[in-house]
Parts: C-alpha cells; structure tokens; sequence
C-alpha cells in the first residue's frame, strides 16, 4: 500500500495533520476575510462611493458559491448560514450602490437579498443588528413597508445605524396611511442614532406639523435647521429657521439661527438687521448680542463692536459668551494681548470654561507661545471636551513647534475616528509636505478637497503637492480656486503667477499682479511678479522700474533673502538685456550674496561674463546647470560659449540637452543646427535648422544658416531661396549676403553677385570675403588694375591669425599673379585646419602657378582623394564645382598663360562633378 | 666540454633576442606617451627585423654545428657566433635605449622636452607633406639608425630649448629619404661625388645625407637651428682632422641655406653667428687648419639644395622673411624687458597661425643680443612653446557663420 503523504504538512518529527480553521474554505481564505471586504462594501457606500462599493460586492458575490458549497461539503450548516447572511447582506449592498445608475438591476439584487434573509429567518435564523438593517433596507426597497419597518426598528434599538433614506422612505409610506405615530417613533429612533443628520429633523417636524403640533414642529425645524448651518447648507438652513419663525408664538432660536444663515448667505450687513430684530424682541439674549458685535466688527466697526459688548460686560460683567465675543473682536483686529488679557480675566470666573480655554489656546498660538497653546489643547482633550476643531488646532500647533511626526501620528488617530474629515486630511497632507512624503500629501489634499472644495488649507497643500512633484499645470487649478476663495493673499498670487509664466500666459500673469498691487500697492512679490512678466516679455525698460520698487519695497520691510535674490536677479536680468552689463553684474552679485545657490542668477550672470572673461562665464553658467539642470536657456548659453571657443562636440551637449528641455525653443533648434552644420553632421543640421524655422519662420539666423548647408551641399537654387529669406527678414546678416554672392557668382549670375556682395559690405558684417568677391568680380570684368588696387588694400588690412584669414591671403596673392606667397598661405591654412577641402584645391592651384605641372597635378590629386573622404556627396560635389570654377578663372592670368593644354585636360578630368571624387574612385 | 659550452652560447644568445623580437610597447604601459601606432612600428620594426635575421643566423650556425653532416669546425662555428654576438649588441643597445626613453618620458624626468620636440617634429612633418613623423625620446648620442628608424634624440643632459632645434636634424634624414626626389637628388650627388674623389660610396652618401638633414634643419626651422648647431653642439676642435673638416661642411651647408632665406634681419643675424663662429675658429684654432680631411672637396652646392628643396617640398615647409618678422618682434620685446630693470620678460600673445619654431628663433634672437638670456630665456620659451600647442586647432569656425545674440526666449 501506497501512503500518500503531503510534504508540507509533515515535520521533522513525522506526519502530523495541521490544524484547520473552521471556517477555511476551498481557496483559503476565512469567512472574516468576506466580513471584512462586506464591511468595506458598505463603509465605501457611505462614503458615496458607490462604484467602489459596487466593485468589492461583485468581487465578493462571485466567491460566495464556491465558499458555500464548501460548507455544505464539510456538513457545516453555520458556516453554511453564515455564507447565506453575508450573500444577502452583500446582494443589498450592491443594490444600493447601483441604484441610481440601474434601478431594475438593483431591484433584481433586492429581490434576492430578501428571498434569502427570508429563508434565513423562517429557518430560525437570528439575524444581527447590521444584518437587520440590511434585511430591512431591501424589503423597503419591495414596499413590503410592515416588515422594513419592523426589521428597522429592531435593528435601531439595539443602535444600528440605518441608512437615512431608508427611514425616510418608510416614514413617507407611514405618513401616506396616515400612521403619524409609527412615523414620529422610526424618526425619534433614528435622530436618537444618527442625531446629526438634519433630514431626520426636517422629516419629524413636517411630521409633526401634519399631526398639527405646530410647536414642536418648530423645535424640530429649528434642530434641523441648526444641523443643516453647522453641516455648511445655510440655504437649506434658512429655510427651516424661517418654517419655525411661521409657526413659533417665540421664535427667539429661529430668528437667531436665521440670523446666522443669513451671515453665510448674504453678508454681514444683512444678518446685522437680522440680529437686531432680534435684540429688539429679546434685548437679554447675551448671544444675540456677541453675535452682533462680532458682525459689526466684520464690517469694521470695531469700536462699536467692542462698545455694544462693553455695555453687556457693564451689566454681567463675567458673562462669558460677552467675554468670548470680545476677544474674538480683539483677535480679527489684531489686539492679541488685550484679547489674551481679558480671556485670561475671564478664565478667572469661569476656570473651566471650554470656549475660553479653546480661544486662549488659539490666541497663544497665534502669539507664537505654542508650547503653551498645546498644554491647554491637550487639557482639553484629556478631559474629552475638546471638538474637532480643538483637535486640529493641536495637531497644528504640533507642526509648529517641528514635531511633524507626533503631529502626524495625532491626525491618523483622530482620523480613524473621522475619516472623513476634510480638516483632518488637510493637516495631515501639510504635516506630509513637510516630511517631503509628497505624493501621499497630494492623495490626502485631493481627498480633502473632495470633501471640501473650498477647503483653503486642503487647496493649499494640493497645489503645494502637485508643485513638488512637478507637475505645475496641474496645480494651476488648486491656486485659482485659492485665488478666488482668498483674492487678497499675495502669495497665492505670486506662486499661480510664477505657474502662468511657466505656461507663457504673459498677460493672465500680469493682470494676477496688477489685480494684486490694487488691493496690496507696492507689495513685493507682486511688483517681482510683474517684473518677472515684463523681463519675459521683452519691456525691460518697465521691468527695471518695478522691480526697483520692490528692491526698495524688500529692504524697508527687511523680506526674505529667497525674495531679496529673486528680485535682484531679474534686475540683473533685465539690466543684461538692457545692455547695461555692469549694473546687471551689481544686482547679480547682491542676488547671489542672498542666495549663493540660485541657479537664476548664477545662469545670468554667466551670460553676462560673456563678454569679458569665458573662464568664470563657463563656471557660473556649469554651477547654475548643476543646481538645476532645467534652465534651457543656461544650457544653450552654455553651448554658444563652448561653441565660440571651438569645443563643439560640448557644445552639441548643451545644446541637445536645451532642444531636450524645451522642444519649442526655436534659438536652442537654431544653434543646435549651426553647430551640427560646422561638424559636418549635414541631415542632422538640416532637422534641426527646419525645426528652428517651423517653430519661427521669421527667424533669420536660421534661415541664413541653412542657406550656408544649402550652399555646401551644392544645392544653389535652394540655397538662394533660403538666403534670400534671410535677409529680407535681416539684411544686416553681412555673411548671408556673403554667401548669396559667391552662389550667384558660381551660377553665373555676376551683377546679382556684385550685389550682394555690395550688400554685405554695407551691412558691416561681410568681412573680408565680400571685398575678395568684388575685387575678384573686377577681375573677372576685365579690370585688372581696379581688382589689383582693391586685392592689395585688402591685404594691407589684413593680418592672417587663423586658416580662415590665411585662407583669404591666399587667395589675394593667388589673384595678384603671387602664387608662391598664395600656396604658402594655403599651406598654411591646411596645417591649421586639415579639414578646409576647398584650400587643398587652392593649393593646388596656387602650385599650377608656380609649376612644375606635375606637381600640381600631384596636388590636385591628393586634394580629389582626400575629398573622398568626406562622407556627403552633396559636399563633395559643392568643392568640386568651386574648384572647376577657379581653374578657369585664373587661366587669363600671366602665372598660368604657359600651363599646357595637356595637364588642363587632366585637371579637368580630375575636377568633373561624381567622377574622380567618388569613394570608388570611379572617374580615376 | 667545450663544445657544449658552444651550444650554451648559442642558446643564450637565442633567448636574448626572441625576447627582444617579441617587445611590445604593451608592456611599457604608457599613458602619458602619446605614441600613434605607426610610429612605434616604425621605430620598432627594424629591431624586429634585425633580430629575426640574427635568429635565423644562429639557427643556421646551431645546424652547423650539430645537426649538418659536414659539422663546422669548432673555431670557425666560435667565429661566428661571436659575429653573430657582436650585431645582436646594437639591438640590445638600442632596444634598451627605446624602451628606457620611453619610460623615462612617461615618468617625465625630461620634463617634457621631447613632447615639444615630438610637436616641433609634428609641425615639420606636416608642412612637408603627411608623411609620418618621428618620437623623441632622451639619449646620450644618437642611435646610427635613430633617423631611419623614426626616432630623434634629445641628448642628455641638455635638455632645454636651446637644443631643441637639433631634433630636426634627425627628422631630415627621414623627410629626405621619404620624398623620393630628393632621396635620389642625395643618391645622385653621392654617385657624382664619389666618381670625383674616388672615396667609400657608403662613407660618402652617409655624409651627403647629413649635410641635406642640416640643410633641411635650417631650410624648415631657419637661423634658430644654425644657432643651436654651430654655437652648442658643433666641436670645431676635435682632433680628428676628418671630423673637423665634416664640421665645416657642416657649418658651410647651413650658412649657405641662411644666406638663401636671408633677407633684412635675417642677413644680420647670419652675419653675426658667421663672425661668432669664426672668432672662435680662428682663437682657438689660430691659422692651422690641421691636416687636410680626404672629403674636403665633398661640396654640396646649398642654392642647389635650397632650390631642389623649394621646388619638391611645399611652400609652407619653407621658413621665411614673415617667419623672422614674427621672431625679430618676440625677440626685441625681451631684449627691451630684458634691458629695463623694471619690467620683466613676459609670453606674448599667441595666434593660431604661430608655430614652435617662432618661439625657438624669437628666442635665439634674444640671445644672440643679450647673450644673458639663457635660464630665464628658457622658461618664458617653454611656457611660450605650450601656449602655442594650446591654442593650435582650438578653433575652427566655419565661413561666415557668427554667433546669433545673446537673447533669450526666442531669437
């Protein structure tokens, strides 16, 4: 006999059988686990969140079969029961959460979940408390209203919490068949349970008024009312205050708390008329008094506020609620002390009172003695008096004495209790800014302010969170609705302001500073802000003017040092722009006196020593990369420096990594493309110049280089088109018109030549080139003595220093018949730079002059095969067509009027276009 | 057992030189050298080469001895192995003097004068055409082959920039047999010569070439290498009669490539360092010439060499009256610091265009005005020399294309 043994159930000791729940069924998990996944079904659907609640039933119903099954197998009939319960319960949960969204489904589900709870029951089933609520929930959503009502009063007596709408529905149903006393009984049981819920309220009083009991109508009206003004519906509030005022002999609570929702509604002014109709009626009422001096001193009439309460102190001088009333004056005007003095007078009558501690506390904190704010709050809480709001007091008083992490251990406590609580989840996504958690402080703000959209603190650390995580357009909208919740917070205005100029919205940006300085004038962040704006847009002028004001405005208040370097570097900025380099370089080094690391002004000031000392140019612009390696514009900097000094491989770096950053940058593309075309890496330049010019076609520089490829590549007409557009969009590019020259002079187009040549000299920037290509256009005209004069005017001026110059000297002395001088030159030029194919053809020609032949043509030779290498066929054929153009050219001159017909056929040959300059060789 | 002890030799000798066959610059390791790989197999190749004929000679005479049905007689197998001994010597020799100059400049004992002389190689070799230049590396006299073999010595102890000319010298031997024209224009006027004195061909050619190496020397670094030459290193007093005569050739060849670049300043100076030079002959040397050398008549017209020169090397090789301008300007600028008390010799500005060989000659010129400008005249040298490898090739702009504004977002 085989005896099969399952390995991991047996030890090192032997077999030995494990000990299994009893209620472990065929998956492996136990009922509790159902239990747990039913109650968070339902706490989902509290929430309202419905989907949610929907997604864990369903999950939790296609498990049920398996599991019951399992019950039954193992002969377990409690385990069976208790299966069939939570399939009911879970059946009604489901069909509460889909309701809304599918009525007949949820029918479906109800019908079910009642089918079984009755077989349960008939059974003998004893079902608990929760399970009764839900047994009941679903035979009210039957209309089988006698049993719900049964089900639910059961279940309300042993102080379960039945969904409100379930109580109403069946209320209305009794209230229907007139039955007002069963009617009064569910709702008296349910307030008793869920007393908050003002819909409770609303009901027993209409209730109430339909059993003609007007007055206690009103009492219910005015408890619902109260709850609906504290739940933050002054609106539905009102109404029910007005309903009691229509139906009270003595409204006195209902015109106060329509006093109080007329606040909310429409403004001071309109609950202070309200309030003094009641103080007409009821002059002794202490709160309607400390109700009106706080109005008033909402409205400003501080004094009079203070008076009225004076007057009320007069006659009781230790009445509390006037006392409290008083230092809450004091504390909206900013009279701390005096407020903490006669807070503290009146803790002296009254030791114990809870109002009075609760205002100490804040009034200390705001005081800056929060060490002793938190002794009173946590007297408070260890005497269980302390609210919610005492609590979240405490955790931020936590905060400010730097015990993020108590504090946070103090929020998650009280939000077990609360989970809900938009207050809570927003101190705890603050507390979790501080401790850079910010993706966790983002998920408790976005909950908050899905509780409380207008919850400022929540909004607060929403937009602080998504800023952290970079992710800027996203908190543009936590800040407008801060903006709009609080229009006259500077800061908020000029951190949304910093995100519109993120997103290039210039004006909205502006309009947010100049909205500001209206209700703040001179306020410095708001000046930097508009500062900011203008330096971007280009009115650097107007930019120094304010941010000079807010330079001034810094140093008389004394502002931060982050402010005092973000201002001084944007002078900086603006004064670079300016051309005023050594103020710019003043405020930069007071920028970066305040803040050594700001990136900005280290950046700036780079671009600055530009001009006069590359060495700490690179340095400043390196460190400001290092502190952040998101500023394009430093990055680009970087790359024109690099690229000045010849060090382009780095430079194509800076570059790619500016286009990377910012691909709209149309100056990154360009100078990406320039220096892709001074490495020969053509097809890349081409990309990157084509997307300069499609993100800004107006963008000369760009067009002008491209010309240059174009002209390399031997694309001519093209190259004249882009030229063109170059400099009709900038004729003082010299060098576009230089380039556009020697084009049409190569097309045979010599007038258009001359004129662009002429072109280029009165543009100032065509250098040498331009005056070679007119003295040569002479040349060419048949005026030698013109050419000779202007070629040794040219040379007289020049004083070659780099292959280039040398190159142009060259080429003057070839022209003027030195040919010697010129190859010597050329020599020259090629030593400096091996990569000029076009001198090596000089050169060439230049030894043709000083013969022997053979040797030219050995020079014409090792030029063809080292033009072999150049991988572009398009520059290959560009210096070859060059070299085919000067080689007759120059034979009218007296140095080459021997070379025999002979050698001139195999230079020919030499220089036909995709022959002898082929990789392959194949014209050789 | 004397035969055995043959075979020992034999065997000795054989591992010494498949050691030095297989060398490999690998093992030295070099990171501060740079060495391009043709260079090294240039140097390297001869001595390779020259040990694998000696191993086949000694596998020839090891089959002589014991495995040929004819053995060689024992003293006539000694003979030869000594013969065989006695070329492995100059391998050995100038292996060690490779490898040991190499490590000596990766530890830069020479403080880095062979890097100037490797660039003042590198700048001849490049004007003359692409041909493959020559490492430098520190050694008490030149090695026969060192020129061949594209090696140029440094002599120790005189390592500093006033005999950094010489360097050149030995590059000539390698640009004069490299350009085929001249290399038969030197095997040609050997034949001529020979055929009128009647001397060795070899003795005569080796000399040819000698004298074409100072005229290339002098014709690509002008008077910076005449000074260097006929002031430091040329001993017009060596007793042998032979030497003496070759010095003068010498000194004749180099004066006369003078003459022929000579113009303004340049003429000055070669009539200076000509009085300088004679002076000295004629105190040391009072009117006996000493015993006539055989080669006296060896005469190597220098136009003929200048022009053969201009006409086969490019322009650019060629050292000229701009040259000198740009030395005449450095050198009377020190000469002036150097004059007043208050100011001291400074480097001047440098341009792309600038070589090494400005920086020899404007110093040459100092010192052959203020004869004090030695140390001091050294070290601004030098620093002079490194700024213009510095700058060379540091950049390279593209016609025409400047850089756009200094504006930001967006041009």
């Amino acid at each position: 006999m085989t005896i099969r043994t399952e390995p991991w159930r047996t030890t090192a000791g032997g077999e030995r059988p494990l000990a299994v729940p009893r209620h472990w069924d065929l998956i492996g998990a136990p009922t509790g686990r159902l239990l747990m996944d039913l109650a968070s079904a339902r706490e989902a659907l509290a929430a309202g969140r419905n989907s949610e609640s929907a997604q864990i039933s369903t999950r939790l119903l296609a498990l049920l079969p398996g599991r019951r099954a399992a019950a039954v197998a193992a002969a377990d009939a409690d385990g069976t029961q208790q299966v069939d319960v939570i399939h009911a319960c879970v059946l009604t949960v489901l069909g509460r959460a889909i309701e809304a969204a599918e009525p007949d489904q949820a029918q479906v589900r109800f019908a079910a979940a009642v089918a079984i709870f009755d077989r349960l029951v008939a059974g003998g089933a004893e079902l608990k408390p929760a399970e009764l609520v839900d047994h009941g929930t679903a035979l009210a959503r039957l209309d089988r209203l006698d049993e719900a009502f049964e089900a639910v009063v059961t279940a309300l007596e042993a102080l379960a919490a039945v969904p409100v709408d379930t109580i109403i529905r069946i209320v209305l149903t009794l209230r229907e068949r007139h039955d007002l006393a069963r009617a009064e009984r569910l709702l008296q049981l349910a307030i008793d349970v869920e007393e908050d819920d003002p819909r409770l309220a609303q009901r027993l009083a209409e209730t109430r008024l339909l059993d003609d009991r007007p007055e206690q109508a009103a009492a219910a009206y005015v408890r619902a009312g109260t709850h609906f003004g504290a739940g933050g519906q002054p609106g539905e509030a009102l109404h029910c205050f007005e309903q009691a005022i229509g139906l009270s002999h003595d409204p006195v609570d209902a015109m106060m708390g329509r006093s109080f929702a007329l606040a909310d509604l429409a403004g001071p002014q309109v609950a202070l008329e309200a309030i003094e109709s009641v103080r007409d009626s009821h002059p002794e009422l202490e709160v309607a008094r400390a109700f009106q001096a706080q109005l008033l001193a909402d409205l400003g009439r501080v004094e009079e506020a203070l008076a009225l309460l004076d007057s009320g102190l007069t006659m009781s001088p230790v009445d509390p609620v006037l006392m409290a009333a008083r230092v809450r004056v004091l504390v909206t005007t900013g009279r701390r002390a005096e407020a903490l003095d006669t807070v503290d007078e009146a803790l002296v009558a009254w030791p114990g009172d809870v109002e009075l501690r609760r205002l100490r506390a804040r009034i200390l904190r705001q005081s800056g003695r929060s060490a002793e704010a938190l002794g009173v709050l946590q007297e408070l809480l260890a005497e269980e008096v302390a609210d919610l709001d005492d609590r979240v007091e405490m955790i931020l008083t936590m905060v400010d004495l730097g015990r993020p992490v108590t504090a946070l251990a103090e929020t998650d406590h009280a939000l077990l209790f609360t989970p809900d609580s938009a207050d809570l989840l927003a101190c705890r996504s603050m507390i979790l800014l501080r401790l850079d958690r910010f993706r966790d402080a983002l998920d408790a703000a976005t909950r908050a302010v899905g509780l409380d959209h207008d919850h400022v603190m929540a909004l607060s650390a929403q937009a602080q969170a998504l800023l952290r995580l970079d992710r800027h357009d996203e908190a543009r909208k936590p800040l407008g609705e801060l903006l709009r919740l609080v229009p006259d917070s500077p800061e908020i205005r000029h951190t949304l302001g910093g995100l519109l100029l993120d997103g290039a919205r210039y004006d909205d940006a502006e309009q947010l500073a100049v909205e500001g300085l209206r209700i703040h004038p001179g306020e410095p962040s708001l000046l930097l802000l508009q500062g900011k704006v203008r330096v971007l847009v280009g009115r650097f002028q107007d930019a120094v003017v304010v941010l000079e004001r807010a330079e001034r405005g810094l140093a008389k208040a004394g502002g931060p040092a982050a402010a005092v370097t973000d201002v001084q570097a944007h002078l900086g900025e603006a004064l670079r722009r300016l051309g005023r380099d050594r103020e710019a370089l003043v405020h930069l080094d007071r920028a970066l006196e305040a803040g050594p690391d700001n990136a900005f002004a280290l950046g700036t000031k780079g671009q600055v020593l530009r001009a006069s000392d590359k060495v700490e140019a690179e340095r400043h612009l390196r460190r400001a990369l290092e502190l952040d390696s998101t500023l394009n514009w430093a990055h680009t900097e970087l790359g024109e420096l690099l690229r000045a000094e010849g060090r382009l491989a780095e430079a194509l770096e800076s570059y790619t990594a500016a286009t990377d950053l910012a691909p709209q940058d149309a100056w990154a593309w360009g100078c990406r493309g320039a220096t892709e075309y001074t490495l020969t890496r053509d097809d890349e330049a081409a990309a990157s110049l084509a997307r300069a010019i499609d993100l800004n076609d107006t963008y000369a520089w760009a067009w002008a280089v491209k010309g240059a490829l174009l002209m390399d590549q031997d694309e001519l007409a093209d190259c004249l088109l882009a030229l063109g557009r170059a400099v009709q969009l900038d004729p003082t590019i010299g060098w576009a018109w230089t380039i556009r020259g020697w084009a049409e002079e190569l097309l045979g187009m010599r007038e258009d030549a001359r004129r662009s040549f002429r072109s280029a000299l009165a543009a100032g920037g065509g250098g040498a080139w331009a005056e070679i290509g007119m003295a040569d256009l002479l040349l060419q005209d048949g005026m030698p003595a013109q050419a000779e004069q202007r070629f040794r005017t040219i040379l007289k001026a020049m004083s070659p220093r780099d292959a280039l110059e040398l190159a142009q000297a060259g080429w003057c002395h070839l022209r003027l018949d030195e040919c010697r001088q010129a190859a010597r030159n050329f020599g020259e030029a090629l030593l400096l730079d091996d990569s000029m194919h076009s001198v090596r053809f000089d050169l060439a020609l230049a030894l043709l002059g000083t013969g022997p032949v053979e040797r030219a043509v050995e020079a014409y030779e090792e030029a063809v095969t080292r033009l072999r290498e150049v991988p572009s066929p398009g520059r290959r054929r560009a210096v070859l067509r060059i070299a085919a153009h000067d080689l007759p050219t120059v034979l009218t001159q007296p140095a080459y009027r021997e070379t025999d017909q002979r050698s001139l056929t195999v230079l020919q040959r030499l220089l036909q276009p995709d022959g002898s300059a082929e990789p392959n060789g194949a014209g050789r | 057992m004397p035969w055995s002890m043959l075979q020992g030799r034999v065997e000795a000798l054989r591992l010494n030189l498949e050691r030095a066959r297989d060398l490999s610059v690998r093992e030295l390791a070099l990171d501060h050298v740079p060495l391009e790989e043709g260079v090294w197999d240039a140097a390297f190749d001869a001595i390779r080469s020259d040990s694998v004929s000696r191993l086949w000679e000694l596998e020839q005479l090891s089959t002589g001895i014991d495995r040929s049905p004819h053995p060689l007689h024992q003293r006539v197998a000694w003979q030869k192995l000594a013969a065989i001994q006695e070329q492995s010597e100059d391998i050995f020799r100038e292996c060690l003097e490779l490898m040991g100059g190499l490590t000596f400049r990766e530890r830069d004992l020479d403080n880095q004068i062979c890097t100037f002389a490797d660039e003042l190689i590198n700048e001849c070799a490049r004007s003359v055409g692409r041909m493959l230049t020559t490492i430098a590396i520190p050694a008490h006299n030149g090695g026969r082959h060192a020129g061949a073999r594209h090696i140029a010595h440094v002599q120790f102890p005189e390592w500093d920039v006033w005999t950094l000319p010489l360097v050149t010298f030995e590059y000539g031997q390698v640009a004069i047999t490299d350009r085929p024209e001249i290399d038969a224009f030197a095997r040609k006027s050997a034949i001529d010569v020979h055929h009128g004195l009647g001397a060795d061909q070899d003795v005569i050619e080796e000399r040819i070439r000698a004298l074409l190496s100072d005229a290339f020397a002098t014709y690509t670094l002008g008077p910076a290498y005449a000074c260097a030459l006929m002031l430091l290193r040329l001993d017009f007093v060596a007793p042998d009669p032979d030497c003496r005569e070759f010095v003068a050739q010498r000194v004749a060849m180099v004066r006369g490539i003078l003459a022929r670049i000579a113009d303004g300043d340049v003429a000055d100076l070669h009539d200076k360092l000509g009085k300088h030079w004679d002076q000295a002959l004629h105190l040391v040397l009072g009117t006996d010439p000493g015993a006539a050398d055989p080669l006296e008549r060896l005469a190597l017209d220098p136009a003929t060499v200048f022009d053969t020169f201009n006409w086969f090397f490019l322009p650019q090789a060629a050292y000229a009256v701009d040259d000198w301008d740009t030395a005449v300007q450095w050198g009377s600028r020190w000469c002036k610091e150097l004059r007043d008390p208050k100011l001291s010799p400074a480097v001047p500005a440098v341009a792309p265009i600038n070589r090494l060989r400005d920086a020899l000659n404007a110093s040459w010129y100092a010192r052959i005005h203020e004869p004090a400008w030695v140390t001091e005249g050294a070290d601004v040298t030098r620093e002079l020399c490194q700024q213009i490898i510095d700058i060379r090739g540091r950049t390279r702009r593209p016609p025409g294309v400047e850089l756009p504004g200094a504006i930001r977002p967006d041009p």
